[in-house]
């Protein structure tokens, strides 16, 4: 443990000097939460405009500002991360650095882990910079601390799955350009990709079969693809917050049908979480086996 | 012996880069890698880094067969490549303190090492320098501070004076002979010959995956001399002088330029002396006599086109 931290310091710490000296962080934290706290006051007057019209405040739109607020935040940080990452290995082999890396103690993972670390001590910072904003909810309650730090939990591994998904196309292709498309391709796919392949899937079983309810699961096996989704992790996170149960309502083109609650005895955002760190893992290793100079065994 | 390689071999799909390639390196000799382009020459260089895993062949160091992907080999290897490979937003002790890092060495060891080794290169004075505002020869200068941040007990170098002026050439030679009096045992590949013969100890001569020639240069150059023509300026009785050469037995091939005569000779510096002797004796008189002095260049040429010539006759 002790080497593997002497192993990664000196990646990490040169990443975050190097960004620490651009403007690029400072940037990307003023307009993160410039808009977050411009979605965060504007619902905040709407609910104030409201409640002089009709002399309440309705506690649902309490939880509709938290849920929007998060909903911006995690859909920054799937925006932010793959512009982050998806330069960090291509970008040493395009300034030739790459071979100087491989040649020293330096294992390829652990230039991996040192690159993925500095891209998630940003993302740390743009989410505890963001914690004033999301304390707007706390003028009225309904939230506490520990929906907060379920929240930071989310937000953190989709964080890790996105940055790997794309230091991982870092690593394969040879120039940023590429990584960064194939980066964001894979998110987009993740995101809209799984939730669309899982409607068409639904469409056809329910064409083809005669007796179809739609209450009825039929699809069991395709549900888990929606584990790699991000966006569905979120979505089950604040439905369960805001007081809804587990289960996932989804709407698709032309129906709406509703996922398994439970998942080998896990909660929906816990097993989505789990699936995600996981694949995160499994990019990492693909990616520090993408840089290995020594991967083709003769 | 230090560095002993043996039967090195390595393809790419069907191309076969090193051809069981040999070659040996004393301790603290300043040796010159030589080979046309595609011969090997960086293939063997990344092999040695741990760029590259050979296909075949044994790797000593100090007699001890060891794996170049290792760890601990890696220790004893500095690699400059013929590229700068520099970061922006970096300065210069802290593009060193990183590379110190990786080969986890920290703090005041890696302060005071880098102090050092800016001192060898000359670059006392430039710590806090942005490393991407320095020039190119400067750049290249701390590429060899940062190979030998670790303090490598073997130093390779691949083309590294290429593109650079004149001056500033010479000065990374001088530094380079200056690193090697140090102790350090140097591997230089170069395309400059001129250059490895100005700075080299030994060389070696690869070609097609295979060591071709092997020794020091003093031995190499007085091989190729030995070979080398006659030459001659005669002021007085050129007739005379011209008779007694096609006459002697040693003597092949006699081209004349004005009062230059250039003459195959196949003795050795004693008969070089005797004719020297029956030229004055018959009258004639001359300016200068001696041997055309080749450089490594033509040993590289002599040695390549020899290589051709085999290649056209197996033909």
């Amino acid at each position: 443990m002790i080497k593997a931290y002497h192993n990664i310091r000196p990646i990490y710490q040169k990443e975050t000097l190097s960004s620490s000296r651009t403007s690029r962080l400072t940037v990307i934290v003023l307009v993160f939460n410039l808009i977050l706290a411009l979605v965060g006051l504007l619902q905040l007057q709407i609910m104030v405009r409201s409640s002089s019209y009709y002399g309440e405040v309705p506690y649902s739109s309490l939880l509709q500002m938290y849920t929007l607020v998060a909903t911006f935040e995690a859909a920054f940080l799937l925006f932010i991360v793959p512009g982050l990452t998806a330069g960090s290995i291509s970008g040493e082999r395009e300034r030739q650095t790459l071979d100087l890396l491989l040649c020293t103690r330096l294992r390829p993972i652990d230039i991996i882990i040192g690159k993925l670390l500095s891209c998630l001590s940003t993302v740390f910072v743009l989410i505890f910079s963001s914690l004033p904003v999301l304390a707007l909810v706390y003028i009225y309650g309904g939230i506490g601390l520990k929906d907060l730090g379920l929240l930071f939990v989310c937000l953190v591994v989709t964080a890790l799955f996105a940055g790997s998904v794309s230091i991982f196309f870092s690593s394969w292709m040879k120039k940023t350009t590429m990584a960064t498309v194939l980066s964001y391709v894979a998110i987009i796919f993740m995101v809209a990709g799984t939730y669309l392949i899982l409607d068409m899937v639904f469409k056809i079983i329910s064409l083809l079969s005669v007796d179809f309810s739609y209450q009825e699961n039929p699809m069991e096996l395709w549900n888990y693809l929606l584990l790699l989704n991000p966006a569905v992790t979120f979505y089950s996170l604040f439905r369960q917050q805001i007081g809804g149960s587990d289960s996932i309502l989804l709407q698709g083109w032309y129906n709406s049908y509703i996922i398994t609650d439970r998942i080998i005895g896990l909660g929906w955002v816990t097993a989505s979480c789990a699936v995600q760190l996981v694949l995160s893992g499994l990019f990492i290793w693909l990616a520090a086996r993408g840089i290995c100079p020594l991967r083709k065994k003769s | 012996m230090m560095l002993e390689i043996h039967d090195l071999l390595k393809s790419y799909g069907k191309l076969r880069a090193l051809n069981g390639l040999d070659l040996e390196i004393e301790e603290g000799e300043l040796f010159g890698f030589v080979g046309p382009n595609g011969a090997g020459k960086t293939t063997t260089i990344k092999i040695l880094s741990g760029l590259l895993r050979a296909d075949g062949g044994c790797i000593k160091i100090d007699g001890e067969e060891r794996d170049c992907t290792d760890s601990d080999w890696r220790e004893k290897i500095g690699y400059v490549p013929d590229f700068f490979g520099v970061y922006d937003n970096v300065r210069v002790y802290e593009y060193l303190e990183f590379y110190a890092a990786a080969y986890g060495i920290t703090g005041l060891v890696a302060r005071r090492r880098y102090k050092e080794l800016l001192e060898m290169v000359g670059l006392t004075g430039k710590e806090e320098a942005y490393v991407d505002s320095l020039s190119r020869g400067m750049k290249q200068r701390l590429g060899v501070a940062r190979a030998l941040v670790h303090n490598p007990r073997l130093l390779i170098l691949d083309e590294p004076a290429s593109g650079l002026d004149p001056r500033t050439r010479q000065e990374f030679i001088e530094m380079l002979k200056e690193i090697n009096k140090c102790g350090k045992t140097i591997m230089i590949s170069s395309h400059i010959l001129s250059e490895l013969s100005e700075m080299c100890t030994d060389i070696g001569i690869i070609e097609e995956g295979k060591m071709v020639l092997r020794g020091s240069l003093v031995d190499i150059l007085a091989m190729v001399n030995a070979s080398n023509p006659l030459e001659m300026q005669v002021y007085q009785k050129l007739p005379e002088a011209l008779a007694l050469l096609r006459k002697h037995p040693l003597i092949h091939n006699v081209a004349i330029d004005g009062n230059r005569v250039v003459a195959g000779f196949s003795g050795g510096q004693m008969e070089e002396a005797y004719l020297l002797r029956q030229l004055i004796e018959a009258g004639a008189l001359i300016g200068s006599f001696g041997r055309r002095q080749g450089g490594l260049e033509s040993v590289f040429f002599e040695i390549t086109e020899k290589k051709k010539e085999r290649v056209v006759a197996q033909g």
